[in-house]
C-alpha cells in the first residue's frame, strides 16, 4: 500500500457492476417477490385472498414452503415516470422511526458496486435542494413535525418516496408515518435491497433500470 | 442460570438494565443508575450560546438532535436528544416467534447480536438445549456482523476526513460482507435467520471471500496508519478514561471487557479469540480496536469448523425450563443483555441493557473542551445507533 491513494484507487480498476439486474446475485432471495398458494399464518396479514401484498410483507419466511421467494427484485410501484430528472436526481432522506437498516441500505447504493452517483443520483443535506423526499421508518410522534416541514420545504411538485415496509404499512412495529396515497413511489422490502431501490429510482426518472 | 449467577461482582462491568447490574459472570439485583444518556446540555453561562443540530441533519445517518453549548469555538458541553424517533416496541404478551421478529428490528444493523442474545435467554427460559453446530453458526454470524459494523465505522471515519478513496474502498468491502451475510443467512441483515432453537445457516461457499476481504482491509488499514492528516484528526480526540466503560470504547481505554471472553454464554474461549485493547482512550484507539477486531473476527470464523448447512428446523422444546432466562453477547458496539420471563408460550416480561445509551454518554463526556471539527470523528468512533438507544420496549 503506497501513500498515494489516488493511484491505489486506479490500480483497483472499475469495481462498479455494469448490469444491475439483481437476478445475477443468486443469494438475494429475501427480500424478493414471493409466489405460492395456500393458507398461512402471516404475522402482518400480507397474504390474503387478494394474494401477496409486498407493501405489508416483512419477509420473515414463515410462509415457507407454501410460498417461496423468486429472486425478482422489482417489488415497487411508481405513479409515473418523469424524464425531467434524467440528468440528475437529488433526494433528501427522512428517518421517521427506522431500525437503521433502511438507512444503511439506501446508503449502500453509493457503494462502488452500484455507484448511484454515476447514474446522477445524489443525497442532499437540505430538503430545499431536493427533488424528492425519501421517507423511512414507522410513525413516531415527535418526527411528524420535522417530516411535515421537510416535505413543505422541497420545491414543488414535491415527490415523496416511501422506502421499506415500515414506511408503507407500518410492518410489525407500528403504523405508517404517511398515508399510502401520499407516496409517489412505494419501494417494498424490509429493508429494500439496493437493486430494488436503484430500479425504482431509475424508473421514476424514465431511465433504463439496469444501470447500463 | 446458564450464563450468570445471581449476586456478587464477578467479571467486568457489562451494563445495567431496569432490574440488574451486569458483570461478566453475575447479575446483581440492585437498583440501577439513571439512564446514561445525557439528553440535556449544561445550562448556558454568560457569553455562551446553544447550537442545535438536527433532528434531520445532513451527515447524520439517523434522526437525532445534538445541542452544543459553546462560547464560540470550544464546546463546553453537548446534550444528545435521541428520542425523536423513539419507537414503542411491545414485546410482552407476544408469542415467541412474533417477539423475535420485533427484536431483530430493534437495531437492524446489529440484528444478529440482538436476536442471538434474546434467543439464548428464551432458550434457557423454555428449556431448549441447542447443539454445538448451531452455537458455532451463531458465533460466525456474530463475527460477520462485527466485521461489517467495524468496516462501516472505519469507512465513516475516513469519510469524515473527506478521504474518498479509502472510504469508498471500505464501503466496497462492507457491501461484499453484506452479500456474504446474505448468502450465509438468506438475508442481508440476518432477518428471519435466527430464532429460539435454531438458525438458517449455509456455509456452502465456505465463506471463501473472507480471506481476500481480510487481505484488502489490511492494506487499506496500513495506508490509513501512514496518513498523518487522518491520524491527526483522531489522536487526542475524544479522550475517555474510567473504570466502567463497556464495549470497544472501554477496550480502547485499556479495559478488558469483551463479553465474548468474560461471559460463558457462547464458547468463544475455545476459538483462541484474542482480546484487543489499547491504552489511550481516544478516537484513534477506538479506530485501532475496531480495525484489529476485523482481522481477529476473520481469523475466528476461519477456525470455527462450521457446519455446511443448518436448515432452520426447530429444536425440541421441553417446557420444563425455569421460565426465566438471561443471556449476553458482545455486539459490535458493546454488550447486549436480555432477561426474559415466559409464561404459557408468551413473553411475560422483558428486561435489557444495550450499548448505545452508554456510547452516547461517552460521546457527550469526551466532547467537552473539543472544537466543532472534532465532532464528526468523535461521534463516528463510538458506533452509536439511535434506533437502539431510543426504542422503548415493554
Ligand atoms: S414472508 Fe412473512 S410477512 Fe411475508 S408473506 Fe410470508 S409470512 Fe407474511
Ligand atoms: S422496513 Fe424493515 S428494515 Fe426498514 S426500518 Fe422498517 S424494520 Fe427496518
Amino acid at each position: 500500500m503506497t501513500k498515494y491513494w489516488f493511484l491505489n484507487g486506479i490500480r483497483r480498476r472499475i469495481l462498479t457492476e455494469k448490469d444491475l439486474s439483481a437476478y445475477k446475485n443468486p443469494g438475494l432471495l429475501w427480500p424478493s417477490r414471493i409466489e405460492g398458494h395456500g393458507e398461512v399464518s402471516c404475522p402482518v396479514d400480507a397474504i390474503s385472498s387478494g394474494g401477496w401484498n409486498s407493501e405489508k410483507c416483512i419477509f420473515c419466511r414463515r410462509c415457507i414452503p407454501s410460498y417461496t421467494p423468486t429472486g425478482d427484485q422489482d417489488i415497487y410501484e411508481t405513479e409515473k415516470s418523469d424524464p425531467v430528472f434524467r440528468k440528475s436526481f437529488h433526494i433528501f432522506l427522512v428517518d421517521s422511526g427506522t431500525c437503521g437498516a433502511c438507512n444503511t441500505e439506501i446508503n449502500s447504493i453509493f457503494a462502488p458496486q452500484y455507484d448511484a452517483n454515476r447514474l446522477g443520483i445524489f443525497v442532499t443535506n437540505t430538503p430545499r435542494d431536493a427533488d424528492a423526499i425519501v421517507v423511512m421508518g414507522v410513525y413516531t410522534e415527535k418526527m411528524q413535525e420535522p417530516l411535515k416541514r421537510a416535505i413543505e420545504a422541497v420545491p414543488k411538485p414535491a415527490m415523496v418516496i416511501g422506502l421499506g415496509t415500515c414506511a408503507l404499512s407500518g410492518g410489525i412495529l407500528g403504523k405508517n408515518p404517511l398515508d399510502r396515497e401520499v407516496y409517489f413511489t412505494r419501494i417494498s422490502g424490509c429493508p429494500p435491497s439496493p437493486y430494488t431501490i436503484i430500479r425504482a429510482l431509475e424508473e421514476m426518472r424514465n431511465r433504463r433500470r439496469d444501470g447500463r | 442460570m446458564r450464563c450468570f449467577d445471581i449476586g456478587g461482582k464477578v467479571g467486568p462491568f457489562l451494563g445495567e438494565s431496569q432490574r440488574y447490574i451486569i458483570f461478566g459472570k453475575t447479575i446483581m439485583p440492585e437498583h440501577p443508575l439513571e439512564s446514561p444518556v445525557i439528553r440535556m446540555p449544561p445550562s448556558k453561562k454568560a457569553g455562551e450560546f446553544q447550537l442545535t443540530y438536527g433532528p434531520l441533519a445532513g451527515g447524520m445517518l439517523e434522526s437525532v438532535t445534538l445541542k452544543f453549548i459553546t462560547p464560540g469555538e470550544i464546546i463546553r458541553g453537548v446534550g444528545v436528544e435521541d428520542k425523536f424517533k423513539a419507537r414503542e416496541i411491545k414485546v410482552s404478551g407476544r408469542t415467541i416467534p412474533d417477539a423475535i421478529l420485533m427484536i431483530e428490528r430493534l437495531n437492524g444493523f446489529h440484528a444478529a447480536s440482538h436476536s442471538i442474545a434474546f434467543s439464548m435467554a428464551v432458550e434457557e427460559a423454555i428449556g431448549i438445549k441447542v447443539p454445538e453446530e448451531i452455537l458455532k453458526a451463531r458465533m460466525a454470524m456474530l463475527e460477520l456482523e462485527r466485521i461489517r459494523s467495524h468496516l462501516h465505522v472505519v469507512a465513516n471515519l475516513a469519510e469524515a476526513d473527506s478521504f474518498a478513496v479509502p472510504s469508498k474502498r471500505l464501503s466496497y468491502l462492507s457491501e461484499k460482507v453484506t452479500r456474504l451475510i446474505s448468502r450465509t443467512s438468506g438475508h442481508r441483515y440476518f432477518f428471519g435467520s435466527i430464532f429460539p432453537g435454531g438458525v438458517f445457516f449455509s456455509n456452502r461457499d465456505k465463506l471463501s471471500d473472507l480471506s481476500s476481504i481480510g487481505k484488502e482491509f489490511n492494506s487499506i488499514y496500513g495506508g490509513l496508519l501512514s496518513s498523518k492528516i487522518f491520524l491527526s484528526r483522531l489522536k487526542g480526540n475524544g479522550i475517555l478514561q474510567g473504570e466502567k466503560i463497556i464495549g470497544p470504547a472501554g477496550r480502547a481505554a485499556g479495559i478488558s471487557n469483551d463479553a465474548r471472553l468474560h461471559s460463558g454464554c457462547l464458547p468463544f474461549g475455545k476459538t483462541g479469540l484474542r482480546e484487543i485493547t489499547y491504552a489511550d482512550g481516544d478516537a484513534y484507539a477506538r479506530f485501532r480496536v475496531r480495525s484489529d477486531e476485523i482481522l481477529e473476527s476473520i481469523r475466528v470464523i476461519e477456525n470455527l469448523d462450521l457446519p455446511a448447512e443448518i436448515d432452520g428446523k426447530k429444536q425440541q422444546v421441553s417446557f420444563d425450563g425455569p421460565s426465566k432466562g438471561a443471556a449476553i453477547v458482545e455486539s459490535p458496539s458493546g454488550p447486549i443483555f436480555y432477561y426474559v420471563e415466559v409464561e404459557d408460550g408468551l413473553i411475560h416480561l422483558i428486561d435489557y441493557s444495550f450499548p448505545s445509551p452508554f456510547n452516547i454518554s461517552y460521546f457527550s463526556r469526551s466532547m467537552k473542551g473539543k472544537v466543532f471539527t472534532d465532532f464528526q470523528f468523535n461521534w463516528e468512533s463510538y458506533g452509536i445507533w439511535i434506533s437502539e438507544s431510543s426504542a422503548v420496549i415493554s
